[in-house]
């Protein structure tokens, strides 16, 4: 991913990686790059082809899906294709620029056996999420789940980090419960770093709605992703060793991101799927005031056509 | 789903029994043709109602009273009178395949065509309830 990225380049002695292509959403601070989404992916479904399929309850997903009960099957699905998104990130080193175009692969799928599950989603807040179904019942669903949730912040994705300390990508574990209350959809995550990273919480709560509008199908979610008080230090703060002429010493508490996303989703036919989701999400003060923001908001806008492989 | 997907035909085709004249009366023929384009409507999910303007045309062999009706309605959703062919557009609205037929008034079927509802996602069979950890 992007640890193995830039470690290539150092040991290549070349230039920086690459644009990292997208992103940033407010579920992570969050961004997964579509590239390290997509390496992610490839390593989960190849997995998942050499176990079997497996359980997906994203709530973007699961909204789109205008699922109003708890549903569970063995199986799952697979989505290829491009997506175009237009981005505007609020916080340095998430993207070379702080706004841009790109292109880059759509991937998007969910596998479940016997409870266990894999579900990915470039498109979503979240990009690969593993996990475990607890308990279950008729519209409730209680899952261990385990996820990426902040991404890289380094010098080798913005020259105006020079001097700080590269902020890793860390793996969080903890417990999600979903709820379905007709064609809303409330969902509650809390999760803990076991990445040696930061050993931070982040507790996320997003609400959910679904409509079809004839054979369109429109969905809100209504995010607050909460970040303690260690997660905010390691991200955006500023130690006093890091202190440059550009980056004051920061220390953060909690802070959290508000996000709205709507976005509507359109079958070309049988196998073909054209979707587009526009991002906004504000960040809190304790995450806006730090020297690494450029931005108290930011939004991200992409439309994506996908085959779908069932 | 399908019975709301009928009352939603007959609102939309305009209710039903309007009878276009013509000359000349005569018996239906075995050679009717029924037709219906586009002969697909495709939805995101297995389940949800699928939308799409049909056009439905038809054609018989001699002049005669002729409905078209589809099979989740009891009532025709449109009529013609004296007449060898007709064609009408039709808002359809269903979650499931449906066929459509063309018969003389009382009489069966000369021709039946069908609409075929296809998706793109499956939908979820739900297991037994059950606790993993509890």
């Amino acid at each position: 991913m992007r640890t193995r990225a830039k470690g290539y380049t150092r040991l290549q002695g070349g230039p920086k990686p690459a644009r990292r292509l997208l992103r940033y959403t407010p579920a992570t601070m969050n961004v997964m790059t579509i590239r390290s989404r997509f390496f992610l992916l490839a390593l989960s479904l190849a997995g998942m082809l050499a176990s079997g399929w497996a359980t997906a309850n994203d709530i973007a997903r699961e909204v789109r899906a205008g699922r109003d009960q708890a549903a569970s099957y063995d199986g799952g699905f697979l989505e290829l294709g491009l997506v175009v998104e237009v981005f505007s990130n609020p916080l340095m080193g998430l993207s070379e620029e702080d706004n841009g175009v790109d292109i880059g692969i759509a991937l998007n799928g969910e596998y479940q056996w016997r409870g266990l599950f894999v579900e990915a989603n470039t498109e979503s807040e979240r990009g690969l999420v593993l996990g475990y179904n607890l308990a279950r019942g008729e519209r409730w669903l209680l899952d261990i789940i385990g996820s990426n949730q902040h991404d890289e912040i380094s010098e080798d994705m913005d020259d105006r980090l020079e001097g700080l300390r590269d902020r890793e990508l860390d793996f969080m574990l903890g417990l999600r419960s979903t709820h379905y209350f007709g064609s809303n959809i409330f969902q509650l995550e809390w999760m803990r770093d076991i990445s040696d990273r930061h050993e931070g919480v982040a507790v996320n709560a997003s609400l959910g709605k679904f409509w079809q509008v004839r054979n369109w199908n429109v969905h809100a979610i209504l995010t607050y992703r909460h970040k303690s008080a260690r997660v905010m230090e390691y991200y955006v703060g500023v130690r006093e060793d890091e202190v440059t002429d550009r980056f004051s010493a920061y220390s953060p508490g909690a802070g959290h991101i508000s996000g709205l996303e709507v976005g509507i989703t359109l079958p070309l036919s049988e196998k073909w799927i054209l979707r587009s989701t526009a991002q906004y999400f504000a960040l809190s003060d304790a995450m806006s005031e730090s020297p690494l923001a450029t931005e108290d908001a930011g939004g991200i806008l992409l439309t994506s056509v996908t085959r779908v492989f069932n | 789903m399908l019975l709301r997907s009928a009352c939603m035909a007959c609102v939309f085709s305009g209710a039903g029994l309007s009878f276009a004249q013509s000359g000349g009366q005569g018996a239906a023929s075995e050679d009717a043709r029924l037709s219906i384009k586009p002969s697909r409507c495709v939805a995101l999910h297995e389940g949800q109602i699928c939308y799409q303007n049909i056009t439905i045309t038809w054609r018989t062999a001699f002049p005669g009273n002729y409905c078209v009706y589809w099979e989740v309605a009891p009532q025709p959703l449109q009529c013609w009178e004296n007449t060898r062919s007709g064609r009408f557009e039709f808002d359809f609205q269903s979650a499931a395949s449906v066929q459509f037929s063309l018969r003389p008034l009382g009489q069966s079927a000369l021709a039946i065509t069908p609409m075929r509802v296809a998706w793109v996602h499956r939908a979820r069979q739900r297991k037994r309830l059950n606790w993993r950890l509890f």
